[in-house]
Parts: C-alpha cells; structure tokens; sequence
C-alpha cells in the first residue's frame, strides 16, 4: 500500500512538474511573442449558410421548408445573416460539401440536412451544424418520425440548436406568440379574436372570439394558461383561460379598472391594475385564494406592472411625475420606489427580459413612439425600432427578441425586433392584429 | 814426378782443374741420388712427424713396434746441401770453363810434350779407377736404391693401411661423431626449434600484444584525434556562429530603423484585419487573449483563447478566437526579419 502510494505521489509529482514545465514553455511563448492589442470590434450579425436540406422535394408542402424556416428563425434574431439560397452555386444547391467555398464565401457557419420519409406522412430529419473557421461539427442531431403539420416545429428546434450553440444563449424559436387580431365581421361589426401562433406567427389557432375588446395578454409560466382582459361585459376584466379552452374564469372584475394582468414565475401570483380604491394602483393577487395585496399607494396612475426575473420586485409605469416613466418598486418594501426612465417624455408598457438585464417599453421620441430597450446594469437605454406607432413590446423567452404591434396602412401590424435593434421582422400574420405577448418555449410545457 | 809438376805447372794446373772438375761432376751427380732419396724421406719423415701428430695410441703403438728404416740411412754424413746453380752462375762459370779451356790448352800446348805419356796413363787408370768405382757406387746405389724402394714400398703400404685404418677409424669417428653430431643437431636442432617455437609463440604472444596495444594505441590516438578534430569543429562552428551573428547583428543595426518601420506598417495592418473580423455578437466586456500561429504566407494555422479577464461566455471566446480565424490571410510580413510567427492578440471590447 504504501509502495503503491509512493508510485501515485511519484506520478503526481511528475505529473505536477509536467505542467509546470509546459507552463513555464507557454509563459516563455507568450512573452517572446508580438502582443497586437484589438480594441473596439464589430458589432453584427454572424454569417451563416443553411443549404437545402436533401430530398426536400419529399415535402409538398412549400410552407415546410425547412432550410427556409431556419434562415427566418436566424434572421430574426439578429444574430446571424443568413445567405440567401439564390446566391449559393448550383454545386452547393447539388449538395457537395466544400468548406474551402464556404470559407471564401465568408460563411462562418454551414448548416447541412437531410431529410427521409419514414412512410405514412413521417419523416426523419438530419441536421448538422458545421464552423467552417476551425472545421467543428458543433452540432449533428436527428428527429425521427415528424409527422408532417410538426415539420416546422422541428425546424425552429432545430433553430434553437444551432443558436444555442453558437451564441451560447436558448433560442426562442419553437415557442408560440398570443395576440389579438381584430376583424371585421359582414364590413362593420370588429370582432376580436384571441389567437396563439409559432413565434414567427405560422399556425394560428383561435382561442377566443369576442365582439367586445380584448386587451393585456399574458402567458401563465408553463404555456397552458392565458390571462387578458376582456371587455366583454362592457367594463374591464381580467380573464385567465386555458389554451384548450376548458376552464375560463374571470378572476378580476372590480369596480373601475381592471387591466394589465401579468403573471408571476412560478405562476401562483398576478400582478393588475385596479381602481377599485378609487386611483389605479398596481395590486398582487393570490390566484388561488384570490387575495389581493397593493403594491403602490401614489395618488398618480399606477398601472401595466411587471415582474422582475427574481420576483422580488416590480416594474410599472406612473405619472407621478406628471409624465408617464418607469418605475421600480420591491415587494418587500413598497414605499421604495426607484425612477428607472429619465430621457423622453412618455416611457411606459415596460417589460423585462427573462434574465432580468434588460427591460424594453416604449419611448415617444422623435419621430413617435418607439420600443426601446435599457441596460438595467448600465442604466443605458436605446431606441431599437424604427415604426413610430409601436406598442405592447414582449420578450422572446431567451430576452434577444422582441415582438412588438404597431399600427401601418392596413392596421395593426407585429413586427420582431431583435434586442440588439439590428433585425425587424413583421410577421406574416394576416390581418388587423396587436398586443402580442411571446410565450414561454415549447418544451417547458 | 816432382820436378814434371815443378816444369810443367799449367800442365799441373790444367791437370788438377781437369781433375777437380771430374771429381765435381761425380760429386755432383752423387749429391743428385742422395738429394732425391732424401726427398722421398723427407717425406717419409714428414709423414711420420704427422703420425705423431695423431692422439690414437694404437697408432702411435703400431708406429712404435714397426720402425721405419729411417734409421739405417746414411745421413749422419754431412753433405753440402745441393745447391742448384743459377743461369749466371753457370754463364760464368762456362766462360771460366772457357778461360780455363783455353789457358789449358795453351799450357796443353806447352806441356803436351812432356806430359803427355804420363798424363795419358795416369788418366787411363784414374779413368779405370773411377769407372770402377763408378760402378761400385752405381751397384751400392742401385742396392741402396732397391733397399730403399723396398723399404718404401713396404713404408708405403703399411702407411697406406695405416691410412686406410686411419681412414677407416678416422670415417668411422668421423661418422660416429657426425651421428652424434648430427643426433646432437637433431636434438639441439629440435631444441632449438621448440625453442624457436617457443620464441616464436612468445614473439606472436608478445607481438599480438604489442599489436593490441598498437592497435588500442591507435584507436585511443585516433579517438583522440577524432575529439580533436570535433572539438575542433565545434570551436570553428562556434567561432562561425559568433561571426555570422556579428554580421547579423551588424546587419540588423544597419537595418534596424527600416525593419522597425515595416514591422509596425505589418503589425498594424493585421491588428486593422483583424478588428474587422472581430464580429462582437454579445456586448460582453471581457478581456481575452488570444494566441495565433501562422505561416510565412500568413495563413492562420492555429487560434485558441489563452486565457480571459472578467466574465466571458463561450460565445464570446468564440468569437475572439474566430476573429482571428476569419482575418486569414493575414498581411504577408514584407521580410523575413519582421514576420512572426506568433502573435498574441489582446481582444478589448470599447
């Protein structure tokens, strides 16, 4: 034992000296090397080539292209660019693998697929994410038996994949976005409709229709529950209904106002706005025992709260300064309240990102009101959006999105913005929609 | 008789001298015989003198029993050693002959009378006389003579077989001692070729060793040379580095404003590149650092985030780091001097 233990120290030492030899080798390197100092950089989007998937052609369906649904997903979040198949060579679009032309085609990332038909409208897909900078699969995952309606929801997995492993962030893509379209029902009579779609706003289902307006969506943490006030009997009411449509319960209907419903993380809270002490104030409810707790007491407007990522505390919006600005506030101490906007004489709809580092609302700034988002470490704010009619701004669940309603000549309009100001998407969502609200990811339900 | 001699004395002269030269030539022609016995014993005796010589006493014994008859020679007479005459000798004395010739046959011719009858008798019986005793001596002599070859020949042959026993014992030693010599050389021959071979194997030994050590001598020598010239050569390669960087050095001093000048235009044009591929996507205030590796081209080759002050999120690190990413190709470096492989970028967003 003790030989043996003589033997592993022995080893260890020489294992110990080993490093600090080949430490020492790569201090002397470094300093016999040139030191080039690199300030500054280049803020955008990386490039990448998503090349047709193989044997695409078995789908029919144009809309599951699923080479096409990647570049879109990319492209929305303003972290890649993606090379636009018509200006891949014909040898590419044959499928040869060449990273040498992808290198000179300044494509830092090579995305390659294949996909099978498994035989009773199932496939089988292949996806493989390749650095062409240092020749490294990043990534090489299968889905098998797709059926064919899920096609797209496994191209914004496989979105997410490839985000996930270059930016090092969760993607957001297979998730699902709420919203409300109005529509006019014979030409006259709107008729609002509460509609849940991909979050690049394919496959819309109805939730709700409703004569009355509809207003304030937000997503209960798991996906399965939506809370909105409805106007349904003719004054305002928060609604919390399920996606499947089996329960529906009006769980704020007090006198005055009733708006601004905003879920907690871990789903047993609601933040609103009430009047019912005769000012709008922000109020926490207890879904369960239906208890309510205010949160601000200011003789100003309180309303549009939400939550902090850690829940400890709240953002809202007052005009206690005479202008509506951000505000924050702590549970525990509701008196304290810290002013978080100081530029632009309208700032309100806050909304903080997943991660609790930035929170986005909306700016009346030059040229009308814009979603903007600020550091809430650096206190830094910026005015991403170039639409001036924005409204109801909503992070994507990994906080690099934004979705956001504005008003064009054909009405409501939503559009993605990327955090970082450099992507807008409108999405192809037909008709008079606004107030979108992003869900949480698909696979946390 | 008297008074004939007193009246004739060159009669008497001639006479004489006639007569003392007969006596000459018998005495000559006596001394001739005895010079050449003596000869033949002189060379008996010597050989004797060389059987004495001869350390076997069986010889010496045999010698001994057998003597010579030597002994029996009559040579305890003195004789005048023969002396041969020379060519002037006899010139001179054939023209005192001739003289004497003459002054005798003038005297003959004045005593011719008177002594005629007596010297014609006298001579007749001198003549007599010595043919007499010419004869006698030629008999003793041809006895001696054959006495003396006899006993030669006897001399001979036993000093032949002498010889041959001499031979014989002398061959016969002779082979013994040659066995003996040639069994003492075959050992010591064979002595000596253990001993050569010892010496020889001792040589090798000793002479691999020597080789060895020659050989790791050599090898240390050349080692040491070869250090030597590596040391050498580092030295040089030293010394060349050291110059060659002086004349870097000198030549960047001499270059240093302008290459200052075109490193800031250069440094800046990427930091301007790069700040237009800085794609800010969050708004995110952090600090980061960002290290780059390019190449000579300005290819971007490596990008990663070292390191980030305050919060930053991955995305934001992302996109520092794709900044860079994005900005290649960055500016080519004008030279070799101002490019940089590395740059650290220092990311801060206003």
């Amino acid at each position: 034992m003790m030989q043996l233990s003589g033997i592993s120290i022995n080893r260890f030492t020489k294992a110990l000296l080993l490093c600090a030899s080949l430490w020492g080798s790569a201090q002397a390197l470094a300093q016999d090397a040139v030191r080039v100092e690199i300030t500054g950089g280049t803020e955008q989007s990386l490039p990448i080539a998503v090349t047709p998937f193989k044997n695409q052609v078995a789908v029919i369906n144009p809309d599951f292209n699923l080479a096409q649904i990647i570049r879109d997903d990319l492209a929305r979040s303003g972290s890649f660019t993606p090379m636009k198949e018509s200006e891949m060579s014909a040898a590419v679009l044959a499928g040869e693998l060449n990273l040498d032309y992808w290198r000179k085609m300044l494509q830092d990332y090579l995305v390659i697929g294949e996909i099978r038909a498994q035989g009773g409208d199932m496939y089988q897909v292949d996806m493989r994410l390749i650095n062409t900078l240092n020749n490294q699969e990043m990534v090489a995952r299968r889905w098998n038996g797709v059926s064919a309606p899920l096609l797209r929801t496994a191209a914004h997995q496989m979105s997410d994949a490839i985000y996930t492993a270059v930016t090092g962030r969760g993607g957001a893509f297979d998730s699902r976005m709420a919203y409300v379209r109005v529509e006019r029902v014979q030409g006259k009579r709107k008729m609002f409709l509460l509609e849940v779609a991909d979050s690049d706003g394919y496959a819309p289902r109805t939730i709700l229709r409703s004569y009355m307006p509809l207003m304030s969506v937000s997503w209960s943490p798991d996906g399965s529950k939506l809370a909105y006030v409805s106007f349904e009997n003719r004054r305002p009411e928060i609604i919390v209904q399920s996606l499947d449509g089996r329960s529906r319960q009006s769980v704020a209907a007090y006198e005055g106002i009733n708006s601004a419903p905003a879920w907690s993380a871990d789903g047993r809270s609601l933040l609103m706005t009430l009047s019912k002490g005769g000012n709008p104030d922000i109020y926490v409810m207890d879904i369960e025992s239906k208890r309510l707790t205010q949160l601000t007491f200011d003789a100003a407007i309180e309303t549009e709260a939400v939550w902090s990522a850690d829940g400890q505390s709240i953002f809202f919006n007052s005009d206690r300064r005479g202008q509506p600005q951000i505000f924050q506030t702590s549970l525990a101490n509701p008196r304290d309240v810290k002013r978080l906007t100081f530029e632009g004489k309208y700032n309100a709809r806050p909304v903080a990102s997943g991660d609790g580092r930035y929170l986005a609302y909306v700016r009346q700034d030059i040229g009308g009101f814009k979603v903007t988002t600020q550091d809430l470490v650096s206190g830094s704010a910026k005015v991403i959006s170039t639409t001036g009619t924005d409204e109801s701004p909503s992070f994507s669940p990994n906080g690099d999105m934004i979705a956001y309603s504005y008003n064009d000549y054909r009405g409501g309009v939503i559009a993605v913005l990327s955090r970082n100001g450099r992507a807008f998407t409108k999405l192809a969502i037909n008709g008079d929609v606004r107030d979108p609200a992003w869900g949480p990811l698909n696979n946390s339900q | 008789m008297f008074r004939f001699l007193l009246r004739h004395p060159w009669a008497t002269l001639l006479a004489l001298i006639v007569h003392g030269i007969l006596l000459y030539f018998i005495i000559y022609g006596f001394m001739q015989k005895n010079t050449q016995m003596n000869d033949v014993l002189a060379e008996i005796s010597e050989a004797d003198l060389v059987q004495a010589e001869i350390v076997d006493p069986r010889v010496s014994q045999a010698l001994t029993r057998h003597p010579t008859p030597v002994e029996d020679k009559p040579l305890e007479v003195p004789k005048p050693k023969p002396v041969q005459p020379s060519e002037q000798q006899l010139a001179q004395a054939q023209a005192e002959k001739q003289e004497a010739d003459r002054q005798a046959a003038e005297q003959k011719k004045q005593a011719e009378a008177e002594a005629l009858r007596k010297q014609q008798q006298e001579a007749e019986n001198q003549k007599a006389e010595a043919i007499q005793k010419q004869q006698e001596a030629d008999l003793k002599a041809a006895e001696l003579k054959a006495q003396a070859e006899q006993a030669l020949t006897k001399e001979k042959e036993l000093a032949k077989e002498k010889e041959l026993e001499k031979q014989k014992q002398a061959e016969a030693l002779k082979k013994q001692q040659e066995a003996e010599k040639q069994k003492t050389e075959a050992i010591k021959k064979q002595q000596e070729e253990l001993k050569k071979q010892d010496a020889d194997k001792l040589k090798q030994e000793a002479d691999l060793k020597k080789k060895i050590e020659q050989e790791a001598k050599d090898k240390a020598e050349a080692e040491r040379r070869k250090n030597e010239i590596k040391e050498q050569a580092k030295r040089e390669e030293s010394i060349r580095k050291a110059m060659q960087a002086e004349r870097e050095s000198e030549a960047r001093a001499a270059n240093s404003a302008l290459v200052k000048q075109e490193s800031a235009t250069w440094i800046s044009a990427i930091g301007a590149k790069v700040r237009r591929a800085w794609i800010k996507e969050s708004s995110e205030k952090a600090i980061c650092d960002v290290y780059m590796r390019q190449s000579r081209e300005g290819e971007v080759k490596e990008a990663r985030v070292k390191s980030c002050e305050g919060e930053a999120s991955d995305a934001y690190k992302r996109s520092v780091e794709l900044a860079v990413r994005r900005a290649s190709p960055l500016p080519r470096a004008p030279s070799d001097e101002v490019f940089k492989e590395e740059i650290i970028f220092i990311f801060k967003p206003q």
